[in-house]
């Protein structure tokens, strides 16, 4: 009878009223049910897959400590790339010398002062200019039949002609101070110069050709008393990108 | 049902049984065999109760699967009371049922109840439904005892 009265109310579309009785009644809490079900599965699937996630983390982390590495050892690459692009430029006669390349096998840094693996069986001199990828780097002190020391340009003992990149030129004695920069004595007090002019090399040297790179003005002062201005340079030259350099002569 | 203990106790599973049935016995499958939570209830609330009170069981908890699994109901009521008023014939036996028994009784209970299902709605593959039953009468069986302990210690009338 109840299966009747059911079928006659489905045929025209209906419920019966106690199966919608049922269903309004419990259709919320099997709903909530069915949802504590749910966070407790994920809950429990969490802990039986904690020691797989704990794996595939540790995994993760070495292969980020290696992309890292790989990442940083790109950089370098990339740098040395860079650097030797650089280099080819001197190396196929930019300056019309002769170029000879070199390896720095020692840096003596209280010194200021690095050992090149080439000396005078390979025509290396006293006095010839060094250029790093950035620009000059020093000068050849002395020279060994197969070693040669280089002075770099922050040396107080290296002293050599520059001018700043304007129109006039003015030249002087660019000279290192021991420090991080170099400065450049002007003895008229009217010379043009400002912050942020390239420097290079004058050319006034029948060893060092004209227009090698040397630095950017910093900072200029003008020392009234004397009648005469300083101009310090920050150089180009970094050391730590100083492995190969190349010799002109 | 002399006991209002065990009244009370029927109320309350007929409340939860659905709930139980629709919302955690899902969760609770084992190789593909769920509990039948109502037919559990049914089997045992009945081993206390009279023939006319453990039909009148079976037919709420048969009453609430019919409607809740959108079904025809007088198949589901009538199997699931036929199934409680055979269960009280074990109470009218005076026999003293441990656990164990009670386990037999329910998963007894699970097959009568489906074969009877199967008779009023034959399913479209017995093979499976066959197969189906089996499991979840194994595992009303489990379920039943801890309840049945649980029925005796808290429910049977003094």
């Amino acid at each position: 009878m109840l299966g009747k009265f059911q079928n006659q109310l489905r045929a025209h579309g209906a419920v019966d009223p106690i199966s919608k009785l049922y269903q309004t009644v419990y259709n919320p809490p099997i709903a909530a049910v069915h949802s504590a079900g749910n966070s407790t599965i994920q809950f429990l699937q969490g802990i039986a897959s904690a020691r797989g996630l704990a794996q595939q983390n540790a995994s993760l982390k070495n292969q980020l400590k290696a992309t890292l590495f790989y990442s940083e050892r790109i950089t370098v690459l990339e740098q040395q790339l860079e650097d030797a692009r650089a280099m080819s430029g001197f190396a196929s006669g930019d300056f019309g010398r002769k170029a000879i390349k070199a390896q720095v096998i020692a840096y003596l840094p209280h010194e200021r002062r690095m050992t090149l693996n080439v000396g005078s069986n390979q025509g290396v001199e006293p006095m010839l200019p060094v250029v790093g990828p950035t620009g000059l780097a020093g000068i050849v002190s002395t020279v060994t039949a197969n070693s040669c020391q280089m002075n770099l340009i922050i040396s107080p003992q290296v002293q050599l002609g520059a001018m700043i990149v304007r129109d006039p030129n003015p030249a002087g004695l660019i000279k290192g101070t021991g420090t991080d920069s170099l400065v450049i004595e002007y003895l008229e007090a009217g010379v043009q110069a400002q912050v942020g002019d390239l420097v290079v090399t004058s050319g006034y040297s029948s060893r060092i050709p004209r227009g090698i790179r040397i630095g950017q003005v910093v900072n200029t002062n003008l020392e009234a008393e004397y009648g005469s201005k300083r101009v310090d340079v920050a150089p180009f030259m970094q050391v730590s990108r100083l492995e190969e350099v190349v010799i002109l002569k | 049902m002399r006991s209002p203990s065990l009244f009370v106790w029927a109320v309350v599973l007929i409340v939860i049984g659905p709930v139980l049935q629709h919302g955690l016995a899902p969760y609770l499958a084992l190789f593909g065999v769920r509990p039948d939570f109502l037919i559990v209830f049914t089997a045992m609330l009945a081993l206390f109760l009279r023939p006319s009170s453990g039909a009148a069981t079976g037919f709420f908890f048969g009453l609430a699967q019919g409607t809740l699994a959108g079904a025809n109901l007088s198949q589901y009521v009538l199997t699931r009371a036929l199934t409680g008023f055979a269960c009280s014939f074990v109470r009218n036996s005076q026999i003293e049922l441990g656990a164990p028994a009670a386990g037999l009784v329910a998963a007894a209970a699970t097959a009568i109840s489906q074969f009877l299902l199967m008779l009023v709605a034959p399913p479209p593959a017995i093979g499976p439904f066959i197969q189906a039953t089996i499991g979840t009468a194994i595992y009303n069986g489990v379920i039943a005892m801890p309840l049945y302990v649980l029925l005796r210690r808290f429910a049977k009338p003094k």
